[in-house]
Parts: structure tokens; C-alpha cells; sequence
């Protein structure tokens, strides 16, 4: 799931995040590393053919990273920011490769999807976390940047007259997003009818008109009884000015009266009464701990304060399974851990073996192929104490050699990496901050 | 405009004209930098890089013209050959930005050459709104959403500023006239882009023009009351709403039918929310018959069948830019049915029961007490109606007197 370079590049960087760490050794392993989000090199259009992945492959690690890393939501808040660094970069990156290979097929779209459902999730989960462990915002502008590609890959599927089975999902998440703008709106018309007329669409059109309406009552209504668990997420970000909205609208109209706790828990959505008492509190209505009424006035009202955002249980009570389950989609989940097979072109001597292209060049020639791997490797096996002397000072030569070439000749050049064993041409690579455009295999 | 025959008929065209140094000769020019006049399809005037051919016509009266010429043949091209608005859009930028520096900032004591800045800010605005348009979702995208109109507004500003402190004495070459226009560009980019908050300073540098007020054409007027209005709107100014767009409304001429419908558009549910509806002859004679069913649906107090309304005529709400305001409305209808109610009723204490009845019978089921309790508290604390709910008792406890209060007395919506 990561590609052969970067994994290299990682490990002698000391680039490798705890999640693709072996649980009992500590040390990297290559089966579950991830290829992670890297920005392009200002000049670099496109990227090279080593640095990508096959779609089988993209799909793999996305189910993975559902199955192994987002199910397992942890504990503390620190884990917690880990987790969600973890998961937005290796998703990011599987964004990015859609976008590079111009990927326009379901595979993509299936992937973004999830990419968006992931992002709405975060957004309720990691809800009570400070700036520090999570940045709302960031994952706000994310999330919306997830819905724009979105949006050109249903309106390039429409043209193609292939249909999006998901599509009035997320038609209604980009509706519920912008429940005050016009031009989001004005876009709902131009949506297919089958769409247009489609259950989640209507709740978010009704949704919105309830908010706009300042209908407090409705709003949570719709929410509680039609709204699906992410359609939850999505408008949670509002309760809190649409609860504010209500005290004062309250507070206006119902005179210097007592009004019911419970009630107030009941219409405002919350879980327990003690989420009420303090939400008023920090809005400056004092309540007593005998009572189980609310006084509504308005002195010292202080509507300005912001009240901590949580979860709740009546949302999570919406989940149709687990965490991966709600991001994957209606379709049931199902992920059989099966160890990808993990591209090496080393062998466990690092000798550097297996190269298909050479394979696939000596095969259709007549140049005999011994069945001993060292015959034609690069690096030669261990021999005695004196050989390895002598090996190690060639090397040394080498890199000399190949250190000078460099200052002197300072266009790209080849350079033949003889001797030299995996892990050293990639620590030599670094050091010279040398960029390998072409790995290629010379004769012996 | 005569079509032209060659690009040295073109180039002698404005030749000529730009020795004339008066209004019309800048209206004329005007046309002949614009990308929707007839010369614009013209297939000998989309040129690349004009300006750097060795041998090629010019507008020998005036370089910087010339230079503003081939600038605009560039842009001919990229939109009509290349299709690269990207490209167009930002060549336009630098015609303005040329126009500000050489011709704004330097020529003391003229202004006829603003018809042609005017329609290359309206053209600005058109290639920004395609440029946006063509820019795709990319997470490594640079151009952060609106980065066009905001470029847009950012050369317009900075001409703005050249103009409004021009010092000179007469009134007929002083360039403080653009001012009116470019505000009106403003104002269009950013009703776009939805930062109508930046429009202030200009509103009250307008405000304080003073006689200088009377110089300004009256179109500009028209269209500033127009967009003022509309502005109020979205502030819930309803007063200054009503001032502005029925201004807009009465001085624009006769003739300009789709203006004056589209001033109506607006004005319309300004009068409604003030409580005024419109009759039946004067929708009809704007071809606005879409409002007839809203209007007697607020005025009967009928929340389905304004639900209906609402929903018949989306489409054309909508794209008006209205809907959200009619939705508004609502609260309007159930305030007359509430009304109608009380009346009913007679009695200063009224069970919410009866207001539930007369939601039934207008076709409201899915309405309960709860939420009933929630629209009237709406309609309390937005001074609809005068009095308070008593949660305990189930009841609305109305003021003695006046305890629905004519819409247009009230201030806020």
C-alpha cells in the first residue's frame, strides 16, 4: 500500500508513523505502511510511474485503513490527534492519485465518497477535542474541497449517462452544508429529478427551511426522527447557534415564567438534563438544583458565550455499525486482512533480485538465466573477512567516485551503483540529495 | 456599429475617434474595446500578441490606447479562439490596470475617455465569472474559490480610488463622476462573492457626494437604488429597501420593461413583508403572475396553500434570488391566521388549542404543540404580536390593545 521508494525513504528519514509500526517489535513493517500525502516538487507535472499505486491496490488500503486504523478509535486525546493525522494524510494521498491519473471511473468515485463520509465523521467524533488535537476548520475546508470533486465527478458521470446510486447522499450533505446560501440553492434545481425528488434531498430542503425559519423545534425534530447518523454529523455543527437562537427567542416571548427542564432537554436535543443545566448556565440563566424548571429572564443573559460542543448519544444511536461500516456505505463492509503482498525488489540478503522488467527482457532472449541468485547480482555474497574488506573499500571508492562526478558534472548523470547494497544506494541517494529518475539494471 | 472590413478599417476607426476628445467619441470607443459588440466576431481581430509585431496598424493619436487595442485583440482570441478565459480574464486585468496608471492617474482635466473604462469593467466582470467557471475541484489547487472576482474587485478598487480624489474643479471633466458606475460594478462582484460588507465606505462615500450627485447619470442611479435595496434586503432594512427600490422603480423609463419587472422582483415581498400586497392588474401587466397565488395566499392566512405557492413556482424564485426571502413569509401568514384567531376568539387569553384548530383547517396536520408553542414565541420575539405563552396553562396572553401591530410599524423582520 506504500510504494517501494517511499518506504525506503521513510525508514532511513525516520518518516514512519506509529500505525505502520509492528505492535510487538516496534519496527517498521512494510505490510502496513501507507503511502502518505507528499506535496509535488513546484516543477514536477506529473508524477513518475514508481511513485503510484494500482487501483487494486488504492482500494485495498482504503478498506484497510478503515478496518485496521478507524475502528480503532482510542482513548486519549493525544491518540486520538495521531489518528486522525494518520488517517486525513493517507487518505489525502489516495485524493491526490485519483487526481493525478485522472481517475474518472466508480473506483474513484467510491474512493471520494468515502474520503467525504471520513471528513463529516471526524467532524462529530472529534468534536470536543481542542484546536491543538483538531482543527475544525481545517477539516471544514477539507471536507468541502471532498464535495467539489464530488460535484464534477457526478455532473462528468451524468454526461456519460452512468448513474451514481450515492449521489443524493451527498447532493443532501452539500445542501445541509450551506443551509443559507442562495447560490447552493439556486444549484438543487439543477439537479436530476430522481435526485431532486430524492429522500434525503427533501429532508435537507426541509432541514434548512427549518433553520431559516428559526424553528428550533422542527429542526431538531427532522433531525431525530428522519435524519440519518452523518446527516446528524453534518448538522451538528449547527446546534449550537440554532440552541442560542432558541433561548432567546424564548426568553422573549414566554414572559417571567417557569418553563420545564425536561421539556427544554426534549425540544433542544440533548441527553441528559445536566447538558441542559449547563448550557443555560453558560448562558447565564441561573437554574436551581432542587427545581426541575428553568427560570426564563432575561437578566444577565449573556447569549455570546460558547457552549462546548459534544456528542450524543441519541446521534450515535444512528450508526449502522461500526465507524468503517458508516463510511464505507449502504453496501455491507467486509474486509478479509489478507497480508498484500508487498513489492520488494530485494531479497532477505539485500541483494537487489527481482526486477521484472529485466525478467521479462532476459526471457525472451537466449542469455542463459542461472538459478542461482548471486551469479548475477550486484552485491557480492559474504565471503571470507578479507573479501569484505576489500568489498567495503570498493564501496568506499565508489561513493567517492560517484561524489565526484557530481560537483564536477552538474547535469543529471548516470551513475552506476555497482557493489553497493540496497539500503546504501537509498542513504546515498538522500545524501547527496540525489533525485533517481531511473532505476536501471546493467548487465554484468 | 458598421462592421469592418479589415483590421486597418478598425484601427482608423478608433484612429479617428480619439482625436475627437469628447463623450460620444469615448461612448463610441467603448463599443469598439467591448467583447460583445459585432467586430467582436470578426475573425481578422482575434490576433494574439498583437502589440509585438513589428509592422501592424496603430492608433496613432493615442499610444495608450493603441496599447489597450491589442490588448483587447488578445483577449478576442483567447475567448474566441483559444477559449482560455483564464488567460482572457487576466489579460483584462492588466487593460485596466493600464487604463488606471496611464490614462486615470496622468490626464488632468479630462474625462471622456470613461464610457470605454466602464464597459471594460463590465466586461472584467464577465470574464471572471467564466474564468471561475472553467477552475476545478483540486486539492493542490492554488486559486482558492472566487480568486477571479476578487482580482476583479481589486483593480476596479484601486481605479475607485484614482478617481475619487481627483481635484478638479469642474464638475464636467472631473473623473469623481466614475464614481457611481464603479459602484455599481462593486456592488455586482460582490453580491457574487457574498461580501456585501465591503460596500460600506462606498455607500457612504456616495451618501456624501452632495452635488456632486446631480452629475451622475440617471441609469447609474437607477441601477445604485436598485442594488442598494437589494442590499437592504439581505440586512433586513426594510425601510431603506422600500426607499430604494421604489426610487429605482419610478425613474426607470417605461420603455426598460425587463428593468422595471426585475425591480419589481424585489420590491414586491419588500411591500409584502410592510404589509402592502400587490394587485392583481399590476402583476399582470409585469408578467409576474407566479406572485398571484403567494399573494392570496398571505393574505387569507393560508400556510399550505402558500407552501404550494412557494413550491409551483421554485424555479422561477429561485433564479430570481428570492426564495428565501418568500419563505419568510411564512411567519407573515401564520401571524394574519393567528389574528384572524384572537378575533375569533375575542378574549385576551387564548388557548393554543384554538390556534391548532385553525392551523387544521387550512390543511397544516403535521404541526404539534410543541412546535406551535415555537412559532408564536417566533412571532413574539420578533414583535409580531404583542403578549406572552404561558407553557403551564397552554395559553397566548395577548396585549389589550394592539396586540397585532401593523407590519409596516414594525422595524425589524
Amino acid at each position: 500500500m506504500c510504494t517501494e521508494k517511499e518506504r525506503y525513504q521513510r525508514i532511513v528519514q525516520k518518516g514512519v508513523s506509529p500505525f505502520e509500526c509492528d505492535i510487538a517489535t516496534g519496527d517498521a513493517a512494510h505490510e502496513m505502511m501507507v503511502k502518505q500525502y507528499a506535496r509535488s516538487a513546484a516543477d514536477q507535472e506529473r508524477p513518475l510511474p514508481h511513485e503510484l499505486r494500482s487501483e487494486k491496490i488504492m482500494n485495498h488500503a482504503m478498506c484497510y485503513l478503515l478496518h485496521n486504523i478507524l475502528d480503532e478509535f482510542p482513548e486519549s486525546a493525544d491518540q486520538r490527534a495521531a489518528w486522525y493525522n494518520f488517517l486525513w494524510s493517507r487518505t489525502r494521498a489516495l485524493r491526490k492519485e485519483v487526481t493525478q491519473l485522472s481517475m474518472s471511473d466508480l473506483l474513484a468515485l467510491n474512493l471520494v465518497e468515502r474520503c467525504t463520509r471520513l471528513h463529516i465523521l471526524f467532524g462529530y467524533v472529534l468534536c470536543d477535542l481542542e484546536t491543538e488535537h483538531f482543527d475544525t476548520a481545517m477539516n471544514n475546508e477539507t471536507l468541502g474541497k471532498c464535495l467539489q470533486t464530488l460535484r464534477h465527478l457526478y455532473e462528468d458521470f451524468a454526461k456519460r449517462g452512468i448513474p451514481c446510486e450515492n449521489e443524493p447522499e451527498f447532493r443532501a450533505y452539500d445542501v445541509m452544508l450551506h443551509m443559507n446560501d442562495t447560490n447552493v440553492l439556486s444549484q438543487v434545481l439543477s439537479y436530476r429529478s430522481d435526485v431532486r425528488q430524492s429522500q434525503p434531498i427533501c429532508l435537507a430542503l426541509k432541514l434548512a427551511g427549518a433553520f431559516r425559519d428559526k424553528n428550533y423545534c422542527r429542526f431538531f425534530r427532522l433531525l431525530k426522527n428522519e435524519a440519518t447518523f452523518l446527516q446528524c454529523c453534518v448538522s451538528h455543527k449547527l446546534f449550537g447557534a440554532t440552541r442560542s437562537n432558541a433561548i432567546s427567542i424564548m426568553v422573549n416571548s414566554y414572559g417571567r415564567n417557569a418553563f420545564p427542564l425536561e421539556k427544554l432537554r426534549n425540544i433542544l436535543a440533548f441527553d441528559l438534563i445536566e447538558e441542559v443545566t449547563e448550557t443555560l448556565n453558560i448562558y447565564g440563566l441561573r437554574t436551581e438544583s432542587e427545581s426541575d424548571h428553568v427560570m426564563l429572564t432575561k437578566d444577565g443573559l449573556t447569549l455570546n458565550e460558547s457552549v462546548p460542543m459534544k456528542p450524543y448519544q441519541w446521534i450515535d444511536q444512528k450508526k449502522t455499525g461500526k465507524l468503517s461500516q458508516v463510511v464505507y456505505g449502504p453496501n455491507l463492509f467486509q474486509f478479509f486482512a489478507s497480508r498484500c503482498d508487498v513489492s520488494n525488489s530485494f531479497n532477505h540478503r539485500n541483494e537487489y533480485t527481482n526486477d521484472k522488467v529485466l525478467e521479462a527482457v532476459l526471457d525472451g532472449s537466449n542469455i542463459p538465466v542461472s538459478s542461482d541468485p548471486s551469479a548475477f547480482s550486484f552485491a557480492q555474497s559474504a565471503g571470507s573477512l578479507s573479501m569484505q574488506a576489500t568489498m567495503e573499500q570498493k564501496r568506499k571508492m565508489e561513493v567517492e567516485r560517484i561524489k565526484r562526478k557530481l560537483v564536477f558534472e552538474d547535469s543529471p548523470t548516470s551513475v552506476q551503483a555497482f557493489l553497493l547494497p540496497a539500503q546504501m544506494i537509498f542513504q546515498l541517494v538522500d545524501l547527496l540529495e540525489l533525485e533517481i529518475h531511473e532505476f536501471s539494471v546493467l548487465a554484468p | 456599429m458598421a462592421s469592418f472590413h479589415s483590421i486597418d478599417d478598425y484601427f482608423s476607426n478608433i484612429d479617428n475617434l480619439s482625436a475627437q476628445y469628447n463623450w460620444k467619441a469615448g461612448e463610441k470607443i467603448a463599443k469598439l474595446i467591448s467583447l460583445v459588440d459585432q467586430h467582436a466576431e470578426a475573425a481578422f481581430l482575434h490576433i494574439e500578441a498583437y502589440g509585438s509585431r513589428s509592422k501592424r496598424c496603430r492608433v496613432t493619436e493615442d499610444e495608450i490606447i493603441d496599447e489597450i487595442v491589442c490588448l483587447h485583440l488578445h483577449v478576442l482570441y483567447n475567448v474566441q479562439v483559444a477559449q482560455d478565459f483564464i488567460t482572457a480574464q487576466g489579460t483584462q486585468i492588466q487593460i485596466l490596470q493600464l487604463f488606471n496608471k496611464e490614462i486615470l492617474q496622468k490626464r488632468r482635466g479630462e474625462n471622456w475617455f470613461l464610457p470605454i473604462f466602464y464597459r471594460l469593467c463590465t466586461d472584467l466582470r464577465w470574464l471572471s465569472k467564466e474564468a471561475e467557471s472553467c477552475v476545478s475541484g483540486d486539492d493542490e489547487g492554488d486559486s482558492s474559490p472566487n480568486s477571479f472576482y476578487e482580482s476583479a474587485a481589486k483593480v476596479i478598487t484601486e481605479s475607485y480610488r484614482t478617481c475619487v480624489v481627483d481635484s478638479a474643479a469642474d464638475t464636467g471633466t472631473s473623473k469623481k463622476v466614475a464614481m457611481l458606475n464603479m459602484t455599481n460594478q462593486l456592488f455586482q462582484i460582490y453580491f457574487q462573492i457574498n461580501k456585501l460588507n465591503l460596500l460600506k465606505p462606498l455607500i457612504r462615500a456616495i451618501d456624501n457626494s452632495g452635488t456632486l450627485y446631480n452629475e451622475f447619470l440617471m441609469a447609474d442611479k437607477v441601477a445604485y437604488n436598485y442594488f442598494l435595496g437589494r442590499k437592504a434586503m439581505f440586512d433586513a432594512d426594510l425601510n431603506l429597501a422600500e426607499k430604494s427600490l421604489l426610487y429605482a422603480f419610478r425613474n426607470c423609463p417605461a420603455e426598460s420593461m425587463s428593468n422595471k419587472r426585475k425591480i419589481l422582483i424585489y420590491l414586491i415581498p419588500v411591500k409584502m413583508f410592510l404589509g402592502h400586497m400587490p394587485t392583481f392588474a399590476l402583476l399582470h401587466e409585469y408578467r409576474l403572475d407566479e406572485f398571484q397565488e403567494v399573494v392570496a395566499a398571505v393574505k387569507e392566512g393560508n400556510l399550505a396553500q402558500l407552501d404550494a405557492a412557494l413550491a409551483n413556482n421554485e424555479a422561477f424564485f429561485i433564479k430570481s434570488g428570492i426564495f428565501l426571502m418568500l419563505e419568510k413569509l411564512r411567519m407573515i401568514t401564520f401571524r394574519t391566521l393567528f389574528k384572524k384567531v384572537s378575533t375569533i376568539v375575542g378574549t385576551a387569553q387564548i388557548p393554543l388549542d384554538a390556534f391548532q384548530t385553525a392551523l387544521r383547517v387550512v390543511g397544516v396536520t403535521d404541526v404539534d404543540t410543541d412546535e406551535l408553542e415555537c412559532i408564536i414565541a417566533n412571532l413574539i420575539a420578533s414583535k409580531k404580536i404583542k403578549g406572552y405563552l404561558s407553557h403551564g396553562h397552554g395559553k397566548l396572553v395577548i396585549a389589550k390593545t394592539n396586540a397585532f401591530p401593523t407590519l409596516s410599524g414594525i422595524s425589524a423582520t
